[in-house]
């Protein structure tokens, strides 16, 4: 009965928000995911979301359908770009939120996720990442960098996030950092037993998972007197300053390790020394800019790295292309796409003549290698988040 | 309404399949209801049988007139759809049919030896303007929903939207010539590849602006027209009237023709000069922008411009130097009826008024009150106003509350597109900007006559001897 009645509030929930779409397909440009596929319109931005609408007017019941329903639904990356083009030419419609909400729906309906999700779901519920890493062997990694724990006196929690423990380049993200951070003696400190933010239940639809570890995690945040979280990835800061109940989190400062080092470059606590004679260009992380409007702080500590050119995407900033990881999509593909995102954004910057490509969040960065490696240019093109880069300038 | 025999979508899928490419065709229900919506949808949500059997997007004339011979013989209606924006109902069906979806018609050739660019009706307006821009060259398309409006529907329609008439024309005065797929499948070419347009008997006429009746456009030819050098002014006044005063002045007295000349009324600028961060207007205002082939003819152009809006003083009438402020208010301009929407918290109904120079006092006053008397608009009070005063036309809006029941919201449709007609009928204009029929049949009947309609569709029978091509736009 209680299944039933959240079902038809979701559903209600979505109505109301998509009674705002004119269908002015003026959002249909924007969408990144619109652009590598063939051309059907239900394959981007309003055009799922009126699939969506329709799906809930009509009742559709039919299984291969609400299969392709799901197909649709989880192949957006949630970059966002759908609801700044509706806000600035429309009616200001949240599509992205119509978006989860039906994700969650297809959850309840036993339709979501697709089955590649499952597991990280399963692996999120069980170890408490996406990445089936058992807690024992997450930290093993830091072995010998000497990371120090978080304490309670401690001025700031590092949040690794889940991603380093899995991949060797975003580990050498998270050194870079904690290097940094030693550099203009922070006092910091990780979590022992840390877990996920979250995010990936989140936008997956799977809401009762991601509520249990935002309990655990603010439970845990609070015994430990966390007074300022700086976050790896933009997607766990925005999953903790956006997502987690605002009274649970008020107390605590959340930033983005870009936000941090601009700080600490401003005070002169990091100084680069270093030239670095590259001509380098940014991939904006949705979940910094589109969600959070950091656009000036990374750019500030690159522009503050000597010998450095910053020349500019065709599309940044709030117009930026999203590098296709969002959303969940780091572990599924459709093979709706005819190309991928990351690999046109390697293509450009190659075009342009630009020598790197410089990203400030984990998925950004692993999609940006594999870009390069489709693009063959490997050669010419490095990627390089931007932690590591300022280690290098040091 | 027209009747037409039953198909199973399955059997037509499978006879198309034998004469087109499987990747052009979509049986996808989702698809298929996408390419089914128009941009009122909120106020009336389409049926489970208005959806069409199948979504098909050709990629050359040929495969356009393969479809078209198939439709023919077996009597399919077949809607053609750029992106579906139509704001008169052209987009929106009412019989099951084939939906062609031209968004794959979309070669684009500048051909600067000959003076023309050929270009398919895919293209958003945009990448067009984009591309001639990028060689020097100016699209004489600017309707506001440039970043998503398909070229072909612009054609179809013969609108060069916000631009002033009297300096821009329309589309008609630039196109050479088309190649046009006739609803029985033949292929035809039409005008000329000189500049030296034809003189007499030009067929080309026919379709542009023919509104999708007699056949699809695949390939238009368009004089290139070299980019120009621009001058900008604003004007402020503190009441409504002594603006429309002062653009019939620059018509009376012969000033220059700006290629822009838009109005806000005072709500709607203080609201979207705010969200650009400009000083709050004193009260309604003008934007100009003149073109010139050299700095100094814009320049005069616009101090033209200025001295004629000054002799119904204005609180301030000037050129404007700096082309930030230009682009912020331009920005504000064109931000007008989403923030309007927005602060509402609504969805909007938006209609075409057209006056005449003598009637653009009275005119403006008429849409001022579109509202009273009409049960539905009169819950929404005074529309929002809005428009290209300089080409006489008015957009009021309508902020419909979007919790408001569909049928209500019908209503302001309904009565707002009967203003709407009883405003143009009493000036003897009609719209500039979109098509005649659909939503307007009504306004053009009794506009035009009983006569005047029934010749249309005589000549849609001569092209379209079964009724199949979009068919639900003279409903």
């Amino acid at each position: 009965m209680q299944e039933q009645e959240t079902k038809e509030l979701l559903k209600k929930d979505i109505l109301d928000i998509l009674g705002y779409c004119i269908n002015c397909r003026f959002c249909l440009p924007s969408c990144p995911r619109f652009d590598i596929t063939t051309g059907d319109i239900s394959q981007g931005a309003s055009g799922i979301t009126r699939a969506l609408y329709y799906a809930i007017k009509w009742r559709v019941a039919d299984k291969e359908i609400l299969i392709e329903l799901r197909d649709i639904l989880y192949s957006c990356m949630t970059c966002k770009s759908c609801e700044i083009a509706c806000k600035n030419l429309s009616t200001g419609t949240k599509l992205v939120d119509a978006i989860e909400r039906a994700r969650e729906l297809l959850i309840e309906e036993m339709i979501g996720p697709m089955p590649e999700q499952k597991k990280v779901l399963e692996s999120l519920y069980k170890y408490g990442n996406p990445y089936g890493i058992p807690p024992l062997k997450r930290k093993i990694w830091l072995m010998g960098l000497n990371v120090p724990s978080f304490l309670k006196e401690v001025e700031v929690l590092f949040y690794l996030g889940c991603t380093a423990p899995n991949d060797l380049n975003v580990q050498k993200t998270a050194t870079g950092l904690i290097q940094l951070l030693k550099k203009a003696q922070i006092r910091f400190g990780i979590l022992e037993d840390e877990i996920c933010c979250g995010y990936p239940s989140l936008k997956m639809g799977e809401r009762g998972l991601f509520e249990e570890i935002c309990e655990k995690n603010v439970k845990q945040f609070k015994s430990l007197g966390v007074k300022r979280i700086v976050t790896l990835s933009p997607h766990c800061f925005d999953t903790f300053l956006n997502r987690y109940p605002q009274e649970a989190i008020q107390e605590i400062k959340v930033q983005h390790y870009t936000q941090f080092l601009a700080n600490l470059i401003e005070e002169k606590r990091i100084v680069f020394q270093k030239r670095i004679e590259k001509s380098v260009m940014f991939q904006d992380s949705c979940y910094l800019g589109k969600y959070n409007n950091i656009y000036d702080e990374p750019r500030k500590v690159l522009k503050s790295i000597p010998g450095l050119e910053l020349v500019e995407f065709r599309k940044s900033k709030a117009d930026s292309l999203c590098c296709g990881g969002g959303g969940g999509r780091m572990w599924v593909d459709f093979d709706t796409e005819t190309d991928r995102l990351a690999h046109i954004r390697v293509k450009e910057a190659h075009e342009n003549g630009a020598e790197m490509i410089v990203t400030a969040c984990p998925w950004c960065l692993i999609n940006m290698i594999d870009g390069v490696k489709l693009a063959n240019v490997e050669d010419s093109m490095k990627i390089r988040d931007l932690a590591e880069l300022c280690v290098e300038a040091l | 309404m027209a009747e037409y025999p039953e198909y199973e979508p399955e059997l037509i899928y499978e006879d198309l399949r034998k004469i087109l490419p499987e990747a052009a065709l979509s049986k996808s229900l989702f698809e298929r209801i996408n390419n089914a919506l128009d941009p009122y949808t909120f106020a009336s949500d389409i049926r489970q049988e208005e959806v069409p059997y199948l979504v098909v997007r050709p990629r050359s004339t040929l495969e356009v007139s393969e479809l078209l011979r198939y439709a023919n013989s077996k009597k399919i209606p077949v809607f053609v759809r750029g992106s579906g924006t139509s704001l008169q109902g052209a987009s929106r069906y009412f019989h099951k049919g084939i939906v062609l979806n031209v968004s794959k018609l979309n070669h684009l050739n500048i051909m600067k030896d000959y003076g023309f660019v050929e270009f398919g009706p895919g293209h958003r307006v945009l990448h067009v303007k984009e591309q001639l821009e990028k060689e020097g060259y100016f699209l004489p398309l600017v309707p506001g929903s440039i970043r998503i409006a398909s070229i072909g529907g612009i054609i179809s329609n013969n609108t060069t939207a916000h631009a002033v008439d009297s300096c821009m024309g329309k589309p008609r005065d630039y196109i050479l010539g088309l190649e046009v797929v006739l609803p029985t499948g033949e292929i035809l070419q039409t005008g000329t590849k000189s500049l030296r347009r034809a003189a007499g008997t030009d067929l080309t006429h026919y379709f542009v602006g023919g509104d999708g009746l007699m056949g699809i456009i695949t390939s238009i030819r368009m004089r290139l027209v070299p980019s120009f050098r621009n001058a900008y002014g604003v004007a402020f006044f503190d009441d409504p009237i002594p603006l429309a005063r002062a653009v019939q002045r620059v018509y009376l007295e012969k000033a220059p023709p700006p290629l822009f000349l838009e109005f806000l009324d005072k709500r709607v600028a203080q609201i979207s000069f705010e969200i650009q961060g400009l000083p709050s207007p004193p009260g309604p205002l003008i934007m100009f922008h003149a073109i010139g082939q050299t700095e100094e003819e814009a320049t005069y152009k616009i101090n033209q411009l200025v001295k004629v809006i000054r002799k119904e003083s204005p609180i301030e009438a000037k050129r404007i130097e700096d082309i930030e402020e230009w682009r912020k208010i331009w920005l504000a301009r064109e931000s007008a009826l989403p923030f309007i929407c927005q602060a509402g918290k609504g969805v909007f109904g938006l209609s075409e008024i057209v006056s005449t120079v003598p009637g653009l006092v009275d005119c403006l006053k008429d849409v001022m009150n579109m509202g009273k008397g009409m049960p539905t608009l009169e819950k929404l009070g005074e529309p929002h106003l809005f428009g290209h005063i300089g080409a006489l036309t008015f957009h009021p809006v309508f902020i419909i509350p979007v919790d408001w029941p569909p049928e209500e919201k019908a209503k302001v449709l309904e009565e707002m597109f009967f203003k709407e007609a009883e405003i143009n009928t009493k000036y003897g204009t009609c719209g500039g900007e979109w098509g005649q029929f659909a939503r307007r049949t009504p306004f053009y009947i009794k506009r035009y006559g009983e006569k005047a309609f029934q010749l249309v569709k005589e000549v849609k029978k001569v092209f379209d001897p079964n009724n199949i091509l979009n068919p639900d736009v003279l409903r």
